[in-house]
């Protein structure tokens, strides 16, 4: 049996007061930043911390907010358009901002949306990272502009979301523990700005290594946001539960998820799918493809995204309603300044 | 020192039954819970099934009732636990089925199978021949339903001599008081419920180890009742986790293992309604959780953070749950 852990720790910060009271639209775009005095290290020893989650809630009852046909509509995922940007200590730990599901894996649909306008993201951290007293989170969340560019004024956000930050860890001995250097996650991800008519690469620095290190790449992410779906028309019919026009997660449970082709190579020219390969069996079923590889400084990921054609030269109807997302998440050790 | 060799036998599942009606108590054929064999076994998984006797296929909730166990003259469990707090939520999703919009809303048919809660226990706890986890379980009064529960004990059978020392399980839990998202008129506002020093307590006079806490919220009544409601579930208004209720949490040494205000949900994870770890808690120390109900402005069409503007859903009593699961080493 494994040694037992130190003493628990769970430091949180949200952006009730940050980001409120949008009505309409007028929230898209703006950034909240967190409270980083709660989020500091204040205890005495370091602390380990081995994940994070996010809770976004609308703070309107989806059942007032009125959508393209009037009919109220839940939020059913809105975590695409929810972006997170993660530092500490000065080490980032997203590139810029990073769709907040894009960070970990996905625990199934009614995880993430039970209550239709409350979200729930968990992401366990590749490794335990190293949080010495003192030190503290820097975190801003924002709005996707592109909620406005997409929705327009069809779909709000109602009186406003709110989005709570959460470190979980647990301290540990000084004694015990390498305190030169720690893991430290990071997270990237490319969004396209909607869907691929043709190839769509992803751009070369969103799948990157920044670093002057190598990066441990733990998994790469998938999703697929589905947005204004009003056209849709037999036979591509949404399941039932999934409703035309509003934000959500169509990675496995639509046409989408099965018709779009993903294909990707590194930038040495290996290639991580041997043909385009279905998206969403590729990032089956928790919207992640796990595997362990170390991405060398300057080294980057390509993503080639396809939409085919049918037969008849027509373009499957699935048309531009949907922005399909791809992440990597991994780690890479920095060495830390222990103060004297 | 090693534990003897022993050999892993056969698989064994093992089912009992009750039915409770509101507010008793009801034991189970405890015979039916032990080695049919008249061997040892190891305890790996317990499984707690409810269903509605007097409406087959509504949904009960694993807040209604509790249960307590004892091994021997050993308790395994501080007086009564709500079941859906010894293990990890397993499928949220499920649970919504026929009361909100969620995908997959069409498999109505499974609606059944969100009355099941699985406790893994951490260590495979021994249990000598003749002997069992003896369960009694408790209608907590919130649904006016009588509850038809099942438990499984899924074990398997070992040979050899008696372990040295033997892993055992134990969950002590916490409920609040009632409460009310009522925006003023019958329920008290923006209540705040302490743990005392007895409920999330190590009682015994060796360390014990955490492994989880977990953390439910037992919606029994909406729509403006407060008395026993139809179902009671923790996943029809989520947001009274988010938006509702906040906790801070310390020990009995005076950490602060949540220092700072932090919503109910992001404590106990959403997508498990649990807060995993692996943390020991010195004999006889406990720890303390304050849990702030914010009700926001009466009659101003909010709760907590959230403008109500749907007025159907202004009025949802529920209570708030807490447990610490556990396991300690005994030497036998």
């Amino acid at each position: 049996m494994s040694r037992p852990t130190g003493h628990p720790i769970c430091m949180s910060a949200n952006t009730e007061a940050l980001i409120a009271n949008h009505q309409g639209l007028n929230g898209a775009g703006q950034v909240g930043q967190l409270d980083a005095g709660r989020l500091r290290n204040e205890y005495r020893s370091p602390i380990l911390v081995t994940e994070i989650d996010f809770t976004i809630s609308l703070h309107q009852s989806f059942a007032s907010l009125a959508s393209v046909d009037g009919t109220p509509r839940p939020f059913s995922n809105i975590g695409g358009y929810i972006l997170a940007q993660i530092a500490i200590g000065g080490y980032k730990m997203t590139n810029r901002f990073v769709p907040i599901w894009m960070l970990g894996r996905r625990y199934g649909l009614g995880s993430e949306m039970n209550d239709s306008d409350v979200n729930f993201y968990r992401w366990v951290l590749p490794k335990p990272m190293l949080v010495l007293p003192n030190t503290s989170f820097e975190v801003d969340i924002q709005v996707s502009k592109a909620f406005a560019t997409i929705f327009g004024t069809s779909v709000s956000l109602g009186d406003g979301v709110s989005v709570e930050f959460a470190a979980k860890g647990y301290t540990v001995d000084p004694d015990d523990i390498d305190m030169s250097s720690t893991a430290v996650p990071y997270a990237s991800a490319f969004v396209s700005d909607g869907s691929p008519t043709s190839n769509l690469m992803g751009p070369e620095l969103a799948l990157h290594n920044p670093f002057q290190i190598p990066l441990r790449v733990q998994r790469l992410v998938g999703r697929i946001e589905l947005y204004d779906q009003t056209s849709f028309a037999a036979p591509v019919a949404l399941p039932a539960g999934l409703f035309p026009d509003v934000p959500q997660d169509g990675t496995m449970e639509t046409e989408a998820g099965v018709i779009l082709m993903v294909d990707l190579q590194d930038s040495t020219g290996y290639r991580l799918t041997a043909n385009p390969h279905p998206f969403g069996f590729l990032f089956y079923p928790d919207a992640t493809w796990r595997f362990e590889r170390d991405l060398q400084p300057g080294d980057s990921y390509f993503a080639v995204l396809t939409n085919p054609v049918n037969a008849d030269g027509t373009t499957f109807p699935i048309g531009t309603n949907y922005r399909p997302q791809i992440g990597l998440v991994g780690h890479r050790v920095e060495t830390l300044q222990v103060a004297a | 020192m090693n534990q003897p060799q022993r050999q892993v036998g056969r698989p064994l599942c093992l089912p009992a039954y009750c039915t409770l009606a509101p507010n008793t108590n009801s034991g189970v054929n405890s015979t039916a819970l032990m080695n049919p064999t008249g061997g040892a076994m190891e305890l790996l998984a317990v499984k707690f099934h409810l269903e509605d006797a007097t409406v087959p296929g509504t949904i009960v909730g694993g807040g209604t009732i509790a249960v307590s166990l004892m091994a021997g003259d050993v308790p395994c469990t501080k007086d009564f636990v709500p079941v859906w707090l010894f293990g990890k939520a397993k499928n949220l999703g499920t649970p919504d089925l026929g009361t909100n919009p969620t995908p997959f809303a069409n498999l109505g048919s499974f609606q059944t199978g969100e009355g099941d809660y699985l406790w893994e226990l951490s260590t495979p706890f021994y249990i000598p021949p003749g002997m069992t986890l003896e369960p009694v379980f408790q209608h907590k009064g919130q649904i006016s339903d009588s509850i038809k529960v099942t438990v499984v004990y899924f074990c398997r059978s070992v040979d050899g001599d008696p372990p040295s020392k033997v892993t055992f399980p134990f969950v002590a839990s916490f409920e609040t008081g009632p409460m009310s998202t009522n925006d003023g008129t019958e329920l008290t506002e923006n209540q705040v419920f302490i743990t005392d020093e007895t409920d999330l307590a190590n009682q015994f006079s060796q360390a014990l180890r955490i492994k989880r806490l977990s953390g439910r919220i037992a919606a029994f009544s909406y729509f403006g009742v407060d008395g026993p409601g139809l179902t009671a579930l923790d996943t029809s208004y989520e947001w009274i986790g988010t938006d509702v209720l906040e906790l801070i949490a310390y020990d009995s040494s005076g950490f602060e293992t949540v220092k700072d205000p932090t919503k109910w949900r992001s404590v106990f994870t959403g997508a498990h309604r649990t807060w995993e770890m692996d943390t020991m808690l010195p004999a006889n120390a406990y720890l303390m959780v304050q849990v702030t109900e914010n009700i926001g402005v009466p009659g101003g069409g909010q709760i907590g953070n959230r403008v109500i503007v749907d007025s159907s859903v202004a009025y949802v009593n529920f209570t708030a749950q807490i447990a610490i699961v556990a396991e300690r080493e005994v030497f036998v």
